[in-house]
């Protein structure tokens, strides 16, 4: 969080609050549902406080859908589609991004299609397969008369049979054999730079070890929202598995009860304990939600500063604690002249780049005060300091071009457009980048990448420079 | 989008793609491929045979006025629905991606309709919409009749993609979240030492950099609504009134399956289909080109 | 074909251990039926009762929720050669199957199987339903109802009427002095509720739905009910519900008629027989309720009503074993003492007049709690059947039923005039007949 403005935060908890109400209200009616008793339930309209039947409802739906087993079941197809689909989807991928033959892109359609006509409309066909999944396999062999050859010569008849049904690999296989995974793990391979493959070459690592060691630890974040996601709709899997599986005490799963928990046509209509079950039933899953591990960069080593003949900073008994008990900057009192270049040396993890982003407002300053030409700027926002900053890998903004890079800032500022043009013209000549201008970062090599960050730094005329080890 | 970088080797590629397509090959197209054969045929349910018949079922559904106001509110739906999760999402995300003090607690409620379960989720919402009680139906109470999706096509329209569109939110929420964090934290602090304004940065750094996703999300969102809208439909209206929710996979799931025209159900698979890939494709074509995926 | 494991041995272990534990003691064979809920326990009891009652079958029963589904995928397994052997198809479904010859007709199989069953002992209504145009019954008759129609008690009493209205005059006369008393919702209407408000007022009006005796004298029939007392019928309907004495309930809406009746929200509904055995058990306390036959419009000569639910099915291509297990329980349905049961625990009708004799010699209807389910009989059975009557041999109905309730929604919510909206729905239909006639082409109705 780099601002504290009190009525952005305030927006923030407001959207937040109506998000939160119109995401929780349907989860409330359940779980009222299964409070009630069943003459509460029948009633028109339905209260909206809970009642005291909660746990007389759990026990009925526990126990007439036979819930206990058939979780189990849930959960082993579920877990199994998901690793299935993981594995399936990463390999293949992988295949289709990183290597570059002529097939890769039918097979990407190949596999992209399968998510445009849904189960349900080719349930009847699918079914066959499941009875038999070598069938196509025979069918190759008939045609092929590879059969015939084979009883000529040995006198057996080849009759492949291997029946789906009523197995967990017959609920798992035609699960994991869609194109979902597939799909996100090549948008995000995409996004993995060329310079990564190529460092991983020059370290001479085979395009195994690259994927082992470096595809897959930066996947992370994309794994457990994929699994979250297969884990789910696994999990609400209904029509597939009450197709396959006609052995419901052994093979039935929990989603499957659930709607035999509905009441049907001519039934008891006791939703309360139809909702019971479903909040039953939603239960591992809501646990099993991820909270999307935040893993934000927080890269920082030695660091360098320079500041223009325009402001003087007094740095006075600066602290910085990230937790009460770390203690990362112990007080550091600087006086900086107008006009002073300063560098600042140490060790890996001193506070270096802490201190230049406390200077900067990217950071709270726990204790003592920063003050740039006599004022204060601790409540100060960033962009209220006059300070630019190089940072370490440059932060190029990856989707404008060198003009707009540099330009932004003055855009932001609302300067005129021809000002702005001939402001960026004039430091663009000073770094030597006028005829890179209309270039994308990527297309730029790393010193001209660097030239652009310290245009984009002194086309506003700041009062400060901050470079974090930019050489 | 071209990369620059590849591995160069002949046979590991399609080692690595064989378990995905002989699966695919086996549990879709293999399946897939006879339903399809039905399209140009008359084929009797239970399998006793059938007569091909050449384009007759295509030619039968295309001159039918009431599958093409089918496809017209299939493609309103999936644009509306859309349309709304996305936007609601992306909203969300964005507030939760300021890591204010509690954001963990909204960021884990806001998953959670990914995970409830749709024959409880159906219910929940026809409570919730019902004309009679729930919140909708308290505008009855000020202006009688004026709420009743049970009856007026345009309002259980309206429901159904509400509710689509609502249980679409957990999904594109988690997706859009992953995609802000991944954004190194540096540009957005570049951005606010250029002087931009949270609001700023969120329309002119954040957005899009979140291309990729977002489009992943626009194909993901447009797809499923055209072909897994079943479920919802089945539970909250099935298709009522008087066809005012019926889309094209309903339709479908309804002539072949209740119906029991395996021809006519296949045809219009077909017409599905080619009218997803095709949708597909041109956002392949016009709009991944404009994504910077680094 | 000779069938050789050697291949698929090697790739499918688990299937082979599956199939090398053969059943030792009982032959176990599978039926699959479309309830679920309270009625699916109920099926349960039943197959449990067959099961102890003998020691050489085994019955496995599944339940696969809902007619629809059964339908499918009973169908999907046929084809893949992994069929039940009995599967349970309701009367929409029949037509299609009856000219698959994908059955085994059940006379055939009873009588193979060495059982006597005297099939004019069923009731006439329910065997022509399944029986052959010669009259040979093909399916067995298990959860039948018909259509009736509930009245509340006290909203009667209250209006001054005495007993139940039995024609539609009196209905609207009753409907109209409800509303007077101050009764929001006389009558609950759905309009998907095709079965009841179409279907049946064609049969006892002796009006047809299609030609050729509704499909029964062959596959070249076409709809006619735009040319029928229906037209009359679904404008009176428009009339009581712009009036809003028919007011519209449903899933949809919030609460089905059904619901809204046994909550007392309305007086009147209009439902299958088997809903009687539900509302007792539901109705609120406060809710005095009484059930009657279907009114007729003063003057009518009134016939019988079609028979609702469901028939069981024996499919081909199961083992002679099977075939024993599943007459053996068709026998076993067949007892007095299980028509009994069924029919109690349920409020489906006893599917034979000797069943339903014991149960009245019994005094069953005599009970409070039965009392009235006796007229789903009378209706079933009232006067002399004509073409008209018999059923709906129709193919694609399903589809044709969405049609009509469309209809009904269109004149009564979007104003639709209803000679349109029937003429649509006709000629929707008229498609639907004539592409399943090519699909079945050559095809002659058994």
């Amino acid at each position: 969080m780099i601002e504290r403005s009190p009525v952005f935060d305030l927006l923030t908890y407001l959207a937040m609050g109506i998000g939160l109400i119109l995401v929780f209200t349907p989860f409330w009616v359940v779980f009222i549902g299964a409070t009630l008793s069943l003459p509460e339930v029948a009633r028109v309209p339905m209260q909206l406080w809970p009642s005291d039947q909660l746990f007389e409802n759990i026990a009925t739906a526990w126990q007439r859908g036979d819930l206990g087993p058939k979780m189990v079941n849930s959960l082993i197809v579920a877990v199994g589609v998901t690793v299935g689909k993981i594995v399936i989807a990463s390999l293949s991928a992988f295949s289709i991004v990183f290597f570059n033959y002529r097939a890769r892109m039918v097979f990407f359609w190949l596999i992209f299609i399968t998510l445009m006509l849904p189960l349900e409309v080719r349930i009847v066909p699918t079914y066959a397969i499941a009875a038999n999944a070598l069938s196509p396999l025979q069918l190759i062999l008939d045609v092929t008369g590879l059969t015939g050859l084979v009883q000529m010569l040995s006198g057996v008849e080849i009759a492949l049979n291997w029946n789906l049904l009523n197995s967990y690999e017959g609920m798992i296989l035609p699960l994991v054999a869609t194109a979902t995974g597939t799909f996100l793990y090549r948008q995000f391979f995409m996004t993995i730079p060329d310079e990564l493959v190529e460092a991983g070459k020059m370290d001479g690592s085979s395009p195994m070890q690259f994927f082992a060691d470096v595809l897959i630890p930066l996947s992370r974040t994309n794994m457990l929202a994929l699994a979250t996601i297969m884990f789910v709709s696994t999990w609400n899997q209904y029509l597939w598995p009450l197709l396959v599986t006609t052995d419901r005490a052994n093979f039935g799963t929990a989603v499957m009860q659930l709607k035999a928990l509905v009441p049907a046509q001519n039934g008891t209509p006791d939703w309360n304990v139809t909702m019971a079950g479903a909040l039953i039933i939603m239960l591992p899953r809501s646990s099993s939600l991820p909270s999307c591990s935040a893993g934000s960069s927080g890269v920082s080593s030695p660091a360098t500063s320079e500041d223009t003949p325009m402001a003087a900073i007094s740095i006075r008994g600066v602290k910085k604690r990230y937790t009460p008990k770390t203690l990362v900057i112990h007080g550091v009192d600087v006086e900086i002249e107008a006009g002073e270049f300063v560098v600042i040396l140490g060790p890996s993890g001193c506070g270096k780049s802490t201190l230049l982003r406390m200077i900067a407002g990217l950071e709270e300053i726990t204790e003592g005060e920063i003050a740039i030409e006599g004022r204060v700027v601790n409540r100060l926002e960033p962009r209220e300091r006059g300070c630019a900053m190089v940072f370490q890998n440059y932060a190029l903004y990856p989707h404008m071009t060198v003009r707009q890079n540099i330009g932004y800032a003055l855009k932001v500022a609302k300067v005129p457009r021809p000002e702005r043009e001939a402001r960026v013209d004039k430091v663009a000549q000073i770094v030597g980048l006028l005829d890179y201008l209309d270039r994308r970062p990527a297309e730029l090599s790393g010193g001209q990448r660097q030239r652009v960050a310290v245009a984009r730094a002194m086309v506003r005329n700041p009062r400060v420079f901050l470079f974090d080890e930019p050489l | 989008m071209e990369r620059r970088a590849y591995y160069r080797n002949k046979v590991l590629p399609w080692v690595l793609i064989a378990p995905q397509l002989l699966l695919i090959l086996v549990f879709f197209y293999w399946p897939t491929t006879q339903a399809l054969y039905w399209a140009f045929t008359l084929e009797q349910p239970w399998g006793g045979g059938n007569t091909w018949v050449g384009f007759d079922n295509f030619a039968s559904i295309f001159t039918d006025t009431r599958y093409w106001a089918t496809a017209l509110r299939s493609a309103f739906y999936a644009v509306c629905a859309t349309a709304i999760s996305m936007t609601v999402a992306l909203t969300l995300a964005l507030f939760v991606d300021r890591a204010l003090k509690g954001t963990r607690l909204f960021q884990s409620v806001f998953v959670w309709p990914y995970a409830i379960a749709a024959p409880a989720a159906g219910v929940a919402f026809r409570f919730m919409f019902s004309p009679q009680a729930g919140f909708i139906g308290a505008v009855n109470q000020v202006w009688p009749g004026i709420w009743d999706p049970s009856t007026v096509g345009w309002q259980a329209l309206a429901m159904v993609i509400v509710c689509h569109a609502w249980l679409g939110i957990g999904y594109n929420f988690v997706f859009f979240l992953a995609g802000l964090q991944m954004i190194p934290r540096s540009i957005v602090e570049a951005g606010a030492m250029d002087g931009a304004r949270p609001f700023r940065r969120m329309l002119d750094l954040q957005l899009p950099l979140l291309a990729p996703t977002t489009f992943f999300l626009l194909i993901m969102n447009l797809i499923s609504s055209f072909t897994d809208s079943f479920g919802l439909i089945d539970t909250l209206t099935e298709g009522g009134p008087v066809g005012a929710t019926e889309v094209m996979v309903y339709k479908i799931y309804f002539d072949g399956f209740k119906g029991l025209d395996y021809s006519g159900a296949a045809a219009q698979s077909i017409v599905l289909m080619l009218l997803v890939i095709s949708l597909t494709f041109i956002q392949f074509k016009w709009v991944e080109r404009r994504i910077h995926y680094s | 074909m000779t069938r050789n494991w050697l291949l698929g041995a090697a790739l499918a272990a688990s299937t082979l251990a599956l199939a090398g534990a053969p059943a030792q003691a009982a032959t176990k064979f599978e039926f699959w039926y479309g309830l679920s809920g309270d009625l699916s326990e109920r099926v349960q009891d039943v197959c449990k009762r067959f099961n102890a009652a003998q020691a050489d079958y085994e019955i496995v029963c599944v339940s696969q929720d809902n007619y629809d589904n059964n339908l499918q995928n009973t169908i999907a397994a046929f084809r893949a050669n992994k069929q039940p052997t009995v599967t349970q198809i309701f009367d929409a479904g029949t037509l299609d199957l009856m000219l698959s010859g994908a059955y085994l007709p059940i006379g055939q199989l009873m009588s193979e199987s060495g059982y006597q069953i005297d099939w004019s002992n069923y009731l006439s209504g329910i065997g022509s339903y399944y029986s052959t145009s010669k009259g040979e019954l093909l399916s067995m008759p298990f959860n039948s109802s018909t259509a009736v129609i509930y009245y509340n008690t006290d909203a009667l009493a209250k209006v001054g009427f005495a007993g139940t209205p039995s024609t539609w005059e009196e209905v609207e006369d009753v409907a109209r002095k409800m509303k007077a008393a101050g009764y929001d919702c006389p009558v609950a209407f759905d309009p998907t509720g095709v079965w009841q408000w179409f279907e049946q007022f064609s049969a006892i009006h002796n009006q047809p739905i299609a030609s050729n005796g509704n499909g029964f004298g062959g596959l070249d029939a076409e709809y006619v009910f735009n040319k029928t007392r229906f037209v009359d019928q679904l404008t009176w309907y428009k009339k009581m519900f712009d009036e809003g004495l028919f007011v519209h309930k449903s899933k949809a809406a919030g609460e089905t008629a059904n619901d809204a009746f046994i909550n007392g929200t309305c007086q009147i509904t209009s439902s299958s027989i088997a809903d009687h055995g539900t509302f007792g058990k539901q109705a609120k306390p406060e809710v005095k309720w009484t059930v009657a036959m279907l009114p007729v419009w003063a003057g009518t000569d009134r016939k019988n009503s079609f028979v609702g639910g469901a028939s069981l099915w024996t499919l081909k291509g199961k083992s002679a074993d099977e075939y024993k297990g599943a007459a053996a329980f068709f026998n076993f349905l067949a007892t007095p003492e299980s028509a009994e049961y069924w029919s109690t625990v349920t409020g489906y009708v006893p599917v034979t007049m000797s069943g339903f004799e014991a149960m009245k010699a019994k005094g069953f209807y005599e009970d409070p709690t039965y009392k009235g389910r006796e007229l789903a009989i009378e209706s079933l059975t009232y006067g002399e059947a004509t073409e008209n009557t018999r059923g709906i041999r129709l193919g694609n109905y399903v589809t044709e039923r969405k049609e009509i309730g469309d209809a009904m929604a269109r004149v009564l919510f979007d104003n639709v005039p209803v000679q349109e909206a029937l003429d649509t729905a006709v000629a929707n239909g008229n498609a639907l007949l004539r592409k399943f006639e090519k699909t079945y082409q050559g095809a002659q109705l058994p």
